[in-house]
């Protein structure tokens, strides 16, 4: 795909969005209104920002816990009214009010997320199956985080992959921590990305703070995917600049009794997705002073309406419960 | 009508079912031999493709059907043992069946594991159990128990059409089980109980592989006591055709039910306190169970011990029916293992 102004700026607004999403996710938690609970994503919107500018909507993306899954449904094309809706526990969510904080919509390629973490790593391979069986080059990405790679679903789903060369790419978003536990404590190497060796699978280690390092590691393993040459294994080294969840203290931190040097944070915030592909507009000139105001203003609106649309839309009907167990 | 054995049944069904609808496949550890002898013919005519032999990764197993029914596809996730399941227990257990619910009816999983059953082989703890408890207490699957050649072919045709995660809970000692089939095609429906014996005195509800244990002692029974027992075989769990259990006990007074699952918990323990709740006025004795002991089930010899026996539910009948001399049928009904 050719790296045009446009999508440049496509891809920075899709980080202000995600940004913004997030940050009203919060503020609606502490001021009551979630139904549930929330596990912020600020550091790590690169990722699913770029994964999606190269997918198309019947391509399937299973997205992960972290942020709830906000940075690829979001720019995977999920409105962010329907997102914040669910949290809101109401009828018009991406869960239609069911789920708490998780979406489906087969239509945009969402077929959904559970709550074990790694629990959709054999459903990737599945849908690569079906995917493969059907013969049009869609492709599948199987997202989690390096807490996942703790679960034997990664390994089996792995094996299959690479067995039946299944369009599936396995993404991989290494922020360092499965919730307060720091991956060397539980792994004996540094980079995940070597779990991909021992089945045949190519993989590249990315630096997930740098949307274009995203998207141009992306596109060959969606170019492998489409073509039948099998599954690839992309490490993104990334980074979560809050809490496990919010209202936590930060276990992980340092001087909150946890394990994250504060020069740890401080050095990973230094490098904030959103600012760093900001300064790189600018200075290139695609992005003037008065676009990134306009970005964001249009961003905080969209986020002001989607919590006007969320606090105003119905409650789901417990009466529709059969109707949601099983299909006719 | 012909006569072909249950296990063949099983076989046509995936035949023709696979015919029918290409988006069906079947994947499973060694599916394309298929140990209980259920594969034949089935990857010559349709290939390494859509008759996937997979590694031995039951998560993988079940997980990827989830992924592939959701994607559009309606695969048969194939267990060689049931047991084998809960390596796939969240796949199954949550992904399989609370996927569509959690997701507010907003995707469908059309999937179908099948699972072979079953103990009275010697063969340990983990290679004989009945699943029945643990699918039953998760809401969003169905379930299925054939107990018969005629309703294995019936009952898989259902399973593969519907559009909701099934197990199918195939018998292991009913695979060399003769039946009539008729040649023409046909389904069961699911929620349709049959009433596989008429009775007054006694209403037996059995399951599986036990239906033809409890008929073979309802018949001795009614020679030589002339004890007069229904037995009605729900053939599946879920849906549960209560109705048609409940007249049947309304007429004859009383209630057994006779399942090979454990008595803790297992399918006894909901289908009576159901008859407790609705049917308890008409109850001439308490509701009885026969079910495997609450202990794992034992390998070899001491199999026996654990597992339901012909005389429990002859037992069962004499104290419902307020006989203190039970008929002995110790010998006379045999249990018969694959092994």
């Amino acid at each position: 795909m050719e790296v045009t102004n446009e999508l440049l700026i496509k891809l920075y607004t899709q980080l202000v969005r995600v940004r913004k999403l997030d940050e009203k996710m919060i503020e609606c938690l502490f001021a009551g209104k979630l139904r549930t609970f929330f596990h912020s994503g600020q550091g790590q919107e690169a990722p699913g920002v770029a994964l999606c500018a190269h997918l198309n909507d019947d391509d399937m993306v299973f997205y992960n816990h972290r942020s709830h899954g906000l940075n690829k449904c979001l720019p995977k094309g999920m409105p962010a009214k329907q997102i914040l809706a669910e949290h809101f526990g109401r009828a018009t969510g991406g869960g239609n009010g069911f789920a708490g904080f998780h979406y489906a919509d087969l239509n945009l390629g969402l077929p959904g997320m559970g709550g074990m973490v790694a629990g959709e790593l054999t459903l990737a391979a599945g849908a690569g199956i079906a995917c493969q069986l059907r013969g049009k080059g869609q492709v599948v990405v199987s997202c989690f985080g390096d807490g996942a790679t703790g679960r034997g679903p990664l390994h089996e789903g792995m094996l299959m992959a690479a067995a039946w060369k299944l369009p599936v790419i396995w993404f991989c978003e290494n922020n360092l921590y499965a919730q307060w536990t720091r991956v060397n404590v539980t792994h004996p190497r540094e980079d995940l990305s070597d779990l991909a060796q021992g089945y045949g699978i190519p993989a590249a280690i990315v630096d997930g703070q740098d949307v274009m390092a995203v998207y141009e590691a992306v596109g060959p393993a969606v170019e492998r995917a489409r073509s039948g040459k099998g599954p690839t294994f992309l490490e993104m080294k990334t980074y979560r600049f809050r809490p496990h969840a919010e209202g936590f203290p930060d276990f992980s931190v340092q001087t909150q009794g946890g394990m994250r040097p504060s020069t740890e944070t401080e050095e990973w915030m230094r490098r904030d997705p959103v600012r760093l592909f900001k300064t790189s507009l600018m200075e290139k000139g695609v992005l003037t002073q008065d676009d990134v105001v306009r970005i964001d203003k249009e961003a905080d609106d969209e986020m002001a309406e989607a919590e006007r649309f969320s606090a105003e839309s119905p409650w789901p009907d417990p009466k529709d419960f059969d109707k949601a167990l099983y299909a006719d | 009508m012909r006569q072909i054995l249950y296990n063949a049944a099983i076989n046509e069904a995936m035949h023709e079912e696979m015919e029918r609808d290409e988006t069906v496949y079947m994947i499973g550890e060694e599916c394309s031999q298929c140990v209980w002898g259920t594969s034949a013919g089935l990857s010559e005519k349709f290939g390494a493709h859509r008759i996937r032999d997979s590694a031995i990764s039951e998560a993988a197993i079940i997980g990827s059907s989830v992924g592939a029914a959701l994607a559009g596809y309606r695969p048969i996730s194939y267990m060689m043992f049931a047991d084998f399941m809960m390596c796939g227990a969240d796949e199954l257990l949550y992904k399989a069946a609370k996927w569509r619910f959690a997701h507010g009816g907003k995707v469908k999983i059309p999937l179908v594991v099948r699972a072979p059953i079953g103990g009275y082989s010697g063969i340990g703890a983990e290679h004989s159990q009945c699943m029945e408890s643990w699918v039953w207490r998760t809401p969003g699957l169905k379930i299925a128990i054939p107990s018969n050649p005629y309703d294995a072919k019936g009952l898989l045709k259902t399973a593969i059409r519907d559009d909701n995660p099934v197990v199918f809970l195939e018998h292991k000692n009913l695979m060399g089980m003769e039946g009539p089939v008729p040649e023409e095609t046909y389904t069961v429906p699911f929620g349709k109980a049959e009433i596989k014996r008429e009775g007054t005195d006694v209403t037996i509800v059995a399951t599986g592989y036990l239906v033809s244990v409890t008929l073979q002692v309802a018949n001795l029974l009614q020679k030589e006591k002339g004890v007069n027992v229904e037995v009605i075989d729900p053939r599946t769990l879920e849906p549960l055709d209560l109705d048609t259990i409940l007249a049947s006990v309304k007429k004859t007074k009383g209630a057994i039910i006779v399942d090979e699952d454990t008595m803790r918990c297992g399918p006894g323990a909901e289908i009576g306190m159901q008859i407790m709740e609705n049917a308890f006025d008409y109850l001439d004795a308490p509701v009885k169970r026969v079910a495997a002991k609450n202990y794992p089930i034992a390998g070899a010899y001491l199999e026996q011990f654990v597992l339901p026996q012909p005389q429990d539910i002859a037992n069962a009948v004499a104290e419902v029916t307020g006989d203190s001399e039970p008929l002995n049928v110790a010998g006379r009904v045999a249990t018969k293992g694959v092994f």
